[in-house]
């Protein structure tokens, strides 16, 4: 069981822990605001609400500058350069210049993938997680898509699984959700750029409160086919706070409809 | 792994949706009443468990016995099962056979327009085949839901579908039927007449791309699963990627021209019942394979009427003055569903721990469009 009667125990190391994680990640520079984070009933963070990346992470993951397609913005790569094998580095130059038509996300609006589909176009996105629950619940704007984060100890299914989004099974690390995700598709890329992977992905993500309305994002990837070692993405989402602000949808698939049911 | 999901031209497949097993047909010993049969009001008022939040805890996974998109007033397993439009149909034993009901004795075919099948209908009816062995039930030993065992272990070669018939899904008007205005009639039949010669476009059921299908149909779509948190339901769909939220915080809707796929939903419990009233539906999803629709005018309120731990009423009014002609109810019955697979039962004895272990798995739909799929041989290609 993940679920451990620490709470008090959190509750004091919270603050020194959020801090702590500020300084190693450098980012931001100063704490934003009080680091007193909001908890559910079992000492868990609570992570519920309506979170966003405002990153140009969707775009490009590295250093880029603003075109006619996006806003030019600086590398969420904690490496700043992705550590490419030789094959994959030509793999990847070829996938930029196809970009337009070959991004499955922007091309055909298919599930983009993990950890794309945290930031995919910028979405909004909702946690919905209680107390003592077996998993949490993600429903993402993008698609309709939603991901269930199992923190009820199982292990990820006999595999390989080819799904869009994978299967992501979540433990708690203090107060910091590890949620480890297996079972891609090979077809999705990270970024609009054409960072890609293999089937072999095997996906890291750490999210962790720094205050009531930030989450910080680190992301490990791993995929010996591809990498010459794992490497990281680390942003901050942010909480949606004006008064009734909800989930739309953005059925991008659909948009040609008036091109077939005009 | 692909749910081929076919269609007169539009070739379409469900990736990578349970991608352990493919669901099997099978039929089995009926030893009980189907569930969806006695789900009348029980003698005793359900007295639920009470989430934290005071709501009465419905979650879990729900199914029906008919899915039946095909036709409303002739929902049953297959495809089309109006009767059938002009056309080639899908050859016999394919998964969209289906076909229509026979004429009964007084020359009648139901399901037609103006005679939907009444509430009775089921009385009539052989038990529901019971689809299961696929996905994560299988290989494992499992008996029958609420102890009728019989059946487990049999495994029938997959055969033809055979047509059966159900209630009409329109509860409340005399002929069972949707009270078109004459226009709207007009388009619903000229729908209709080219499922499956379309000559636009148009003609096609935009379900057929994988688009989502509105508030009200997605449920004739797979099976749903719900979610509760304080102040909220959540309706998590299989079949497609697609949810709904209802918010039970009493804010208020947003604008109503602000349309979207599976419209704007705010709930509230009286009792054992979930009323949700749905607004700003885009209604770009129709409401079968047979040309049935409304329009974006349309406003909904959903009755959840839970009978029982396993047993829930669905009704959602159709209020729309620029389709139809006065209000009307659609309405059919829910149970508990208890999986092996998609939309399967296992083959054996469900116990709580193994249906306490079952996922909803990933089931990307419009991603498994073949290449090109939007464009459909015949018809002029569209850039």
């Amino acid at each position: 069981m993940f679920f451990g009667k620490t709470s008090c125990i959190i509750f004091v190391a919270g603050s020194v822990l959020a801090a702590s994680a500020v300084g190693q990640t450098a980012r931001p520079a100063t704490p934003l605001h009080s680091a007193a984070i909001p908890r559910l009933a079992d000492g868990k963070p609570n992570f519920n609400g309506i979170w966003q990346s405002i990153s140009g992470a969707d775009v490009d993951l590295q250093d880029h500058a603003a075109n006619a397609y996006a806003p030019g913005a600086q590398s969420v790569v904690v490496e700043h350069a992705i550590p490419y094998l030789p094959d994959a580095a030509k793999q990847r130059q070829e996938n930029y210049e196809k970009r337009e038509t070959v991004d499955t996300e922007t091309a055909k609006c298919n599930l983009p993938g993990v950890p794309r589909i945290t930031y995919a176009r910028n979405l909004p996105f909702q946690i919905f997680q209680k107390t003592k629950g077996d998993k949490i619940t993600v429903l993402y704007e993008y698609a309709e898509a939603h991901r269930f984060l199992y923190t009820n100890g199982t292990d990820h299914p006999p595999g390989h699984i080819n799904w869009e989004l994978g299967d992501s099974r979540a433990k708690w690390d203090g107060d910091t959700l590890v949620v480890d995700s297996v079972d891609f598709l090979d077809d999705t890329w990270f970024d609009h750029a054409g960072d890609f992977h293999s089937q072999d992905l095997d996906v890291v993500e750490r999210y962790k409160l720094l205050d009531a309305d930030h989450l910080d994002y680190q992301v490990e990837i791993n995929d010996p086919k591809i990498y010459s070692k794992p490497w990281h993405i680390d942003l901050i989402l942010y909480r949606r706070t004006e008064k009734n602000f909800q989930l739309l949808d953005y059925v991008c698939y659909a948009f040609p409809i008036d091109k077939y049911y005009p | 792994m692909k749910l081929s999901m076919s269609m007169a031209l539009v070739a379409a497949g469900c990736i990578p949706a349970f991608a352990q097993t493919a669901a099997q047909l099978q039929t089995q010993t009926p030893t009980a009443k189907p569930a969806a049969v006695k789900s009348n009001a029980p003698a005793k008022p359900w007295k639920p468990k009470l989430l934290s939040d005071g709501q009465p805890d419905v979650q879990g996974t729900w199914t029906t016995t008919y899915y039946g998109m095909g036709c409303l007033t002739n929902p049953t397993n297959g495809d089309v099962n109006c009767v059938p439009p002009p056309g080639p149909r899908p050859a016999a034993g394919t998964a969209n056979a289906g076909g229509p009901p026979s004429a009964d004795a007084t020359g009648h075919v139901l399901g037609q327009r103006g005679n939907g099948n009444p509430a009775s209908i089921v009385d009539g009816q052989p038990p529901p085949e019971r689809r299961g062995g696929g996905g994560q039930g299988v290989g494992q030993q499992v008996a029958a839901v609420g102890g009728a065992a019989a059946g487990a272990g049999q495994r029938a070669a997959r055969g033809p579908r055979v047509a059966r018939n159900a209630p009409s899904r329109i509860i409340d008007t005399d002929n069972h039927d949707i009270p078109y205005t004459p226009e709207a009639a007009a388009h619903e039949q000229d729908l209709f007449a080219h499922y499956y010669e379309p000559t636009r476009y148009g003609d096609i059921d935009p379900q057929q791309r994988c688009w989502p299908l509105g508030a009200v149909r997605q449920f004739t779509w797979h099976d749903v699963t719900f979610e509760q948190f304080p102040g909220y339901v959540l309706l998590i769909y299989s079949g497609s990627e697609v949810y709904r939220i209802i918010y039970l915080d009493n804010r208020p809707h947003i604008g109503n021209d602000l349309k979207l796929w599976m419209g704007d939903s705010r709930g509230h419990w009286e009792g054992t019942t979930l009323v949700v009233d749905t607004t700003s539906n885009n209604a770009k999803g129709r409401l079968s394979r047979a040309g049935d629709f409304s329009s974006d005018n349309v406003h909904h309120v959903e009755k959840f009427i839970f009978t029982d731990a396993d047993h829930f009423k669905y009704e959602a009014t159709f209020d729309d003055p620029t389709v139809y002609t006065r209000p009307w109810t659609f309405g059919f019955d829910e149970h508990r569903g208890y999986f092996g697979g998609d939309g399967g039962v296992p083959n054996g004895e469900v116990t709580a721990e193994l249906q306490a272990k079952w996922e909803l798995w990933e089931e990307a739909c419009h991603e498994g469009l073949i290449p090109g799929g939007n464009t459909v041989p015949g018809l002029p290609p569209i850039d």
